[in-house]
């Protein structure tokens, strides 16, 4: 096992997997830009290496900075989180070449999935079916005109090196297509370096189904069940469950079976995950692999009590997979809902600002994967994610009934947030009978946004504020005199040891 | 005394009087009798005509973040009501970030829901669009300026067709 880390993310992420690299014993190297000083991650690991600049090109998404801090710390491998450098095949080839273990799949696997229309072709030879398209090399803007008129509307645009939502458009009408595909072309070159898209028939109310993978360097993979993703906003995920109530377990074998094909396709080691979409007649289809740790892994975790991170640092470091599938089952149910500073009555923008108060649920079986604290500035130069909530529970509906209760226990005050609408999501009658689909959110739009109503009370609490705002030193005096129980009365005299 | 607050482009008005550690508050046609228990750092427990509640404050300038039953609402208070605040041909961005294209010029003549600018923040791409048929005035700013929300991008000026005058 390693002796030093280094965690090249930020926020959440990097708590996360530096919790497991304490836990495990290794030493932690954190990395962080000017604006991120303050950060929790910063101060949770046994080193912090300054990477300057907060724009991401020149800090978290920076090779040569990051492999100097590596360097400079002297840790043995990587961990890249998601997001920046993890899916980058550059970043690992540098660590390849650099003798630093890269905690994630080979440069040839991540290059490979990386390139959408490379993966679509080897997946199909694999015999798992993948979702109809144009998939061609000539990705001129005249040639995706003409075969997007070929494929008919609606359709989705995506960018061959894309991902995570981003360099993706759906194109309703044929006079949208053009203007669509520019766009979708500036935006894959700003976030991709690279422009080049490609095109995909768009699925009737589909649902997106992915499977958990781990595989060792021995070849041996295995896959811990399905995560349902189905509900999104702006192509990204927002809650995530498992397991999908659109399975029956003879689905969820075949489903799995597939998305073991798919990583014996390409030898692939560490975690992964295979995406699919499944049609309204559960028909599937492999949409992409994400070669990385996925942000909604906890619900993996919690329903398998496998502890994905660990798996990650045992497989890079060559240790053998002794997880066995048959073995392996899930237990109960499980929800993530994903914490945006964003305001979703104006179309999720994002929102900046300073938070004055978080206060996080406290319960039993509540997951909190954080990178917020009261006084943190939420800055425009990153993702504008601030928690993950994980609940787990029996079953379904109580899962759901946990996480409607967690979530009204969230107090972020400052920055607009998510947490309301994701509590009309659990509350709408249709995701509670498991009629979702990825435009749950466009079907609901009349219940799930509703006009803007503030009680009563809401404004009795501001107008009282208003008669405490003078500050008032508020001392907390312990009264030992009162209480003949009270240890301090038999304490004696505690000093200060000079050291 | 009378406190005004904005919440969701509406103005409430809100009456408070205190009465020897009580209150009695008002709200359109409503009274309330309210008491309260400060519980520290903006916590409180409140009782308004028998009914109790638990709501946590914090303010930011003239900003107001109130918690409440698990949802969260933000109010700006109001000190002087300003008549007219918005300019209805100011186009302001939606969100912090970065003009990466401007597809007008000054004097160009923009339909409804006709694209004029992209502003990007966090690697999104936002297209702000005319709210109206209009001339553009003035372009404020240029191809690559970092804005923050609700700075004034550009202004038009409304163009209302002969045959059917808005009212």
């Amino acid at each position: 096992m390693f002796e030093k880390v280094l965690v090249a993310n930020r926020s959440e992420i990097a708590i996360r997997v530096l919790t497991a690299c304490q836990e495990m014993g290794i030493k932690t190297v954190a990395v962080y830009s000017d604006v991120d000083a303050n950060s929790p991650h910063v101060r949770f690991a046994d080193e912090a290496y300054c990477l300057g600049d907060p724009a991401p090109t020149e800090s978290y998404l920076n090779i040569e900075k990051i492999i100097a801090a590596a360097k400079e710390t002297g840790v043995e491998a990587i961990h890249p989180g998601y997001g920046f450098l993890a899916e980058n095949p550059l970043f690992s080839m540098r660590c390849e070449k650099e003798e630093i273990v890269f905690i994630g799949p080979r440069s040839r696997v991540i290059r490979l999935m990386g390139d959408k229309v490379r993966a679509k072709r080897t997946v199909e030879k694999a015999g798992v079916p993948v979702i109809p398209g144009y998939h061609g090399t000539d990705t001129s803007t005249e040639t995706l005109i003409e075969e997007g008129r070929k494929l008919g509307f609606p359709l989705f645009i995506k960018a061959v090196l894309g991902g995570g939502g981003k360099g993706m458009r759906i194109v309703r009408r044929e006079d949208e297509l053009e203007s669509s595909i520019e766009s979708c072309k500036r935006e894959a070159l700003s976030a991709f370096g690279d422009s080049s898209l490609f095109l995909e028939k768009y699925l009737a109310r589909p649902r997106h189904i992915e499977f958990q993978i781990l595989g060792d360097r021995h070849k041996k993979v295995i896959h811990l069940f399905e995560r349902e993703c189905s509900i999104q906003r702006r192509h990204q995920k927002i809650i995530e469950e498992t397991p999908s109530c659109a399975l029956t377990s003879y689905l969820r074998e075949k489903m799995g079976e597939a998305a073991l094909r798919v990583a014996e396709a390409v030898g692939y080691t560490n975690a992964g995950t295979v995406e699919f979409m499944m049609d309204e007649n559960k028909n599937f289809y492999f949409l992409e692999m994400n070669t990385r740790l996925q942000v909604e892994h906890p619900i993996t975790e919690a329903v398998t009590g496998v502890d994905l991170v660990k798996w990650q640092f045992r497989l890079a470091s060559g240790e053998h997979l002794t997880l066995r599938q048959d073995n392996l089952h899930q237990i109960g149910h499980a929800i993530e809902c994903r914490i945006y500073a964003e305001d979703p009555t104006r179309e999720f923008l994002p929102s900046t600002g300073r938070l004055h108060e978080v206060e996080l649920p406290r319960g039993i079986n509540v997951r909190h994967d954080s990178g917020i604290e009261t006084g943190l500035e939420v800055t425009r130069h990153y993702d504008p994610l601030l928690s993950k909530l994980t609940v787990h529970a029996e079953n379904r509906r109580e899962s759901i009934e946990k996480m409607i209760w967690a979530l009204s226990k969230y107090v972020i005050l400052g920055v607009v947030t998510n947490v309301g609408f994701l509590k009309h999501i659990l509350s709408n009658e249709s995701f509670k009978s498991g009629e979702i689909t990825t435009h749950f959110i466009e079907e609901h739009s009349k219940e799930l946004f509703p006009k803007p109503k503030i009680p009563d009370e809401a404004l009795i609490a501001a107008v009282l504020a208003e008669t405490i705002d003078e500050p008032q030193a508020q001392v907390l005096k312990v009264s030992a005199e009162n209480d003949p129980y009270s240890p301090w009365k038999t304490a004696g005299n505690w000093r200060n040891i000079p050291r | 005394m009378e406190l005004h607050y904005e919440y969701g482009g509406e103005i409430y008005k809100v009456h408070l009087e205190q009465r020897s550690g009580n209150f009695k508050v008002r709200i359109g046609d409503k009274l309330y009798d309210v008491s309260m228990s400060r519980l520290g750092d903006g916590k409180m427990h409140i009782k308004a005509n028998g009914l109790p509640f638990y709501s946590k404050i914090a303010s930011s300038g003239q900003k107001r973040f109130i918690f409440l039953d698990g949802e969260t609402y933000h109010l700006k208070r109001i000190i002087k009501p300003i008549p007219h605040d918005h300019v209805e041909g100011e186009i302001l961005s939606p969100i912090g970030g970065k003009i990466i294209k401007i597809f007008v010029a000054e004097g160009d003549i923009v339909e409804e829901n006709q694209d004029l600018l992209i502003v990007e923040s966090m690697k999104m791409e936002y297209r702000v669009k005319a709210p109206f048929k209009a001339t553009v005035m003035r372009v404020k700013h240029g191809e690559g300026t970092v804005m923050n929300t609700g700075e004034v991008l550009l202004d038009l000026e409304r163009i209302y067709s002969d045959n059917q005058a808005e009212w």
